[in-house]
């Protein structure tokens, strides 16, 4: 009955699934190939298929095959794990699979070609990235209007023009603005304040303020719905950086601290950073937004320069973010959703460095807690039920299936077979296989000796080895958790080619097969079940 | 993976080692022609050399099969068209490969073939289950060189009604000659015989008969048979026969 609930759960849970896309993980901050290291944050390039509207990104780890959820209880486990003064052996937990202390339930807003930073990951963990199409809570509409304010119709120096054009007087646009408002329009709004407090009067400058506040707070309060760790792309904030630029540079009372907005930033370094290649180096750590211009890149590896990078990136935009409140000050606050976008941004690094230092610190705790593993370790995979005990071990699993023999001339025939098969990684069939992020080929790979069930003798030229039955000896290539196509030699005897001879020898032929594995234990249990109850 | 692939030859490496110890099974290496037999056993003894017909030559045949093959498979009858096998006493002959060589690298049974007096060649067949091999030990015609003559009695009466039958055996130094050779006969003029020339039989014989055309000689008379040797010199022999009254 358990089991039968368990399929129509699973049949539910993929039912449910279905509106959503697997994400392919291609790479591990672009670059890194192989394992996954387990020691060192990395950051998961998120693509998706084309005309694939991208809303939100769900990670959901599972362990022991079933999703996690990550409760209250996970987190104090895993922290527990983690933690340098922790009393627990983690050894002895029994629910072994270590987790991410990520926030929550792990929901991460992301965009196209953003950056999701994943941390110190436990060596049995499996990972399933999700995109889902739902709009959870946060219209698209409003981060339309927001893009829309920056860029989509022009830039914020030609703008003025384009709304000069249309002859608003203040009535009107403040009209506007309080209609973009209620319908929640507010890149239109933010547009139409800006208008108003470049031309408007100083009497209502505080009733804008207070309008901006609104409008930012709502929309901050909807960003924080969708996702508390929401962060804004690092092209779309560089281009927004320029735009402004470019605005406050025809603005004569900016004029004042033009020496001090160039003074660490050339504008070739900005130009630089633009590119895709800068920009995911730049948020990765790898690259330092100071240094972009010399492109003197960190390792992968190298976290501590990575942390460095991050730390002068963060540096650099708390400076921006200085800055303009110092021309907040100054009146020359067109660049308010700017502020908002810098704040998020210094927000989302001041995280990731912290959750890096936090992570590192963690990592040493956690090679230190298991002798097996040194400093210098990179083990650690995302397959499944590998676990730190159990790495480099075979696992062997029954398994029967029916290989096709042929000598390729004069004789083929079918046979069944029931034999062991050796993985030559550790598997964990609750695991559905398909779960098991970065399977190389070593996880697919296993060695299978067979018995066959039915003869292959003619009583004149060909003999069974044992009784009736015959060796199969194969390489499997694993499909998913139960199925192996097969390759390799079925053993048998053979009578001497030599006709004076009367003894028997051994003889191949090769076979191709395919096997589908099953657990003896689990079907002895079924069947004394199915007996007990009769 | 590139990489792990080619790690993965030394896997196929030890399973290739499988069929270097073992074979690939072929239906058709079962398909067997004669030579595939005789060709592992060997004769040892001269099958070329011609023997001679005299009734008493042997020649040694050794066969022989590889350590290795089985006696129950190697079995073999020989049959000659022509004499007969000391072991059997007979054309034929069973012969069981149970012992070894001195070097023990073959299994061997002998046979010895006894010439006959008839001067044809010896077609020896060898039987290997199903299959025949064959091959002729020529022979070579033993020429008469000595003849001996009997007579059926040693006295007799003179009576037209009476014969005397006489034998001349001709020889081949110990054994007999061939078949075929010529005896001349001569008898005394008071009587006549039933042929003045013969020529030996499978026994190395020739038999005539006489009789008396003349009943009034009372005394001894002589026989005689004679043979040209292969020196070409001529051998005669004689044989009395008293006549009584």
């Amino acid at each position: 009955m358990n089991k039968i609930l368990l399929l129509l759960g699973g049949l539910l849970f993929f039912g449910l699934s279905f509106s959503q896309t697997i994400v392919k993980v291609d790479s591990v901050t672009g670059d890194i190939k192989g394992e996954i290291p387990f020691d060192q944050q990395f950051y998961l390039p998120v693509k998706h298929a084309k005309n694939v509207k991208l809303v939100s990104l769900r990670i959901e780890i599972y362990r022991n095959g079933k999703p996690s959820r990550f409760s209250v209880l996970d987190n104090r486990r895993a922290r527990d794990v983690y933690a340098p003064n922790s009393t627990n052996d983690f050894r002895n937990v029994s629910n072994s699979h270590m987790t991410i202390t990520l926030n929550e339930e792990l929901i991460i807003s992301t965009k196209e070609g953003s950056l999701i930073p994943i941390f110190p990951l436990a060596p049995s963990t499996s990972y399933v990235f999700r995109i889902t199409q739902e709009d959870p809570s946060y219209s698209s509409k409003r981060r339309k209007a927001l893009l829309d304010a920056f860029g989509k119709n022009g830039t914020l120096a030609t703008f003025k023009n384009d709304v000069q054009k249309e002859n608003l007087n203040d009535t009107q646009i403040a009209d506007q603005i309080d209609t973009y408002i209620d319908k929640e329009e507010y890149g239109e709004a933010i547009q139409a304040i800006f208008l108003k407090d470049y031309y408007g009067s100083e009497k209502d400058y505080e009733l804008i303020q207070t309008r901006i506040s609104t409008i930012q707070k709502s929309v901050e309060d909807a960003i924080a719905k969708e996702n508390k760790l929401a962060s804004i792309s690092l092209t779309e904030f560089i281009k927004n950086y320029n735009s402004c630029k470019a605005y406050l540079n025809e603005c004569d009372s900016c004029s004042i601290i033009h020496g001090l907005y160039t003074k660490n930033i050339s504008k070739d370094n900005l130009l630089l950073v633009l590119d895709d290649e800068h920009r995911l180096a730049i948020e990765s750590g790898v690259l330092s937004i100071t240094e972009s211009a010399n492109s003197k890149k960190c390792g992968e590896t190298d976290y501590k320069k990575r942390i460095e990078n991050l730390k002068e990136t963060y540096s650099f935009i708390e400076n921006y973010y200085k800055l303009h409140k110092h021309l907040k000050k100054n009146a020359c606050s067109v660049d308010s959703q700017l502020l908002a976008n810098s704040r998020k941004k210094i927000v989302g690094l001041s995280e990731i460095v912290e959750k890096w230092e936090e992570a590192i610190t963690m990592a040493k705790a956690y090679v230190k807690a298991i002798p097996i593993f040194n400093d210098d370790s990179k083990a650690g995979y995302t397959g499944g039920g590998l676990t730190a005990n159990s790495k480099g071990k075979f696992t062997v699993r029954p398994d029967f299936g029916v290989a096709f023999g042929s000598n390729f001339s004069d004789f083929s025939a079918a046979f069944p077979f029931v034999g062991a098969r050796f993985n030559l990684r550790p598997l964990n069939p609750n695991l559905p296989y398909r779960y098991i992020v970065r399977k190389g080929f070593w996880h697919r790979s296993s060695i299978g000796i067979s018995f066959t069930t039915n003869s292959i003798a003619d009583a004149a030229t060909r003999f069974d080895l044992v009784g009736k039955n015959n060796l199969i000896i194969d390489y499997g290539f694993r499909l998913n958790n139960a199925m192996c196509v097969s390759a390799g030699a079925i053993v048998f005897k053979q009578a001497n080619p030599n006709p004076l001879i009367s003894t028997q020898q051994l003889a191949v032929i090769p076979s191709l097969g395919i096997t589908i594995d099953f657990s003896i234990l689990e079907a002895i249990k079924d069947v004394k079940t199915v007996l007990t109850s009769l | 993976m590139l990489k792990q692939f080619l790690q993965v030859y030394k896997l196929f490496a030890i399973l290739a080692i499988v069929p270097i110890f073992t074979s690939c099974y072929k239906k058709e290496s079962y398909n067997y022609s004669a030579s595939e037999f005789f060709d592992q056993m060997t004769i040892e003894g001269d099958t070329t050399s011609a023997l001679l017909s005299n009734n008493t030559s042997e020649r040694l045949l050794k066969f022989q099969f590889p350590i290795e093959t089985d006696p129950s498979l190697t079995k073999l009858l020989i049959v000659t068209s022509n004499g007969k096998f000391k072991e059997s006493d007979d054309d034929s002959l069973n012969l069981d490969f149970v012992m070894l060589s001195d070097d023990e690298n073959y299994r061997v049974s002998e046979a010895t073939l006894i010439a006959s007096n008839k001067s044809t060649d010896y077609e020896v067949k060898v039987y290997l289950q199903n299959y025949v091999r064959e091959f002729t030990i020529p022979s070579e015609t033993a020429e008469v060189d000595s003849v001996s003559l009997s007579s059926s009695v040693f006295y007799i009466s003179n009576d037209t009604t009476t014969t005397i039958d006489l034998e001349a055996t001709l020889t081949n130094g110990s054994g007999l000659a061939s078949t075929g050779e010529s005896v001349t006969f001569s008898a005394p003029s008071f009587g006549i015989l039933s042929s003045q020339f013969g020529t030996s039989n499978s026994e190395g014989k020739s038999k005539v008969q006489f009789v008396f055309t003349d009943t009034s000689f009372i005394g001894q008379m002589v026989f005689s048979a004679s043979i040209v040797n292969p020196q070409g010199q001529t051998v005669t022999t004689t044989q009395s026969v008293e006549v009584l009254d």
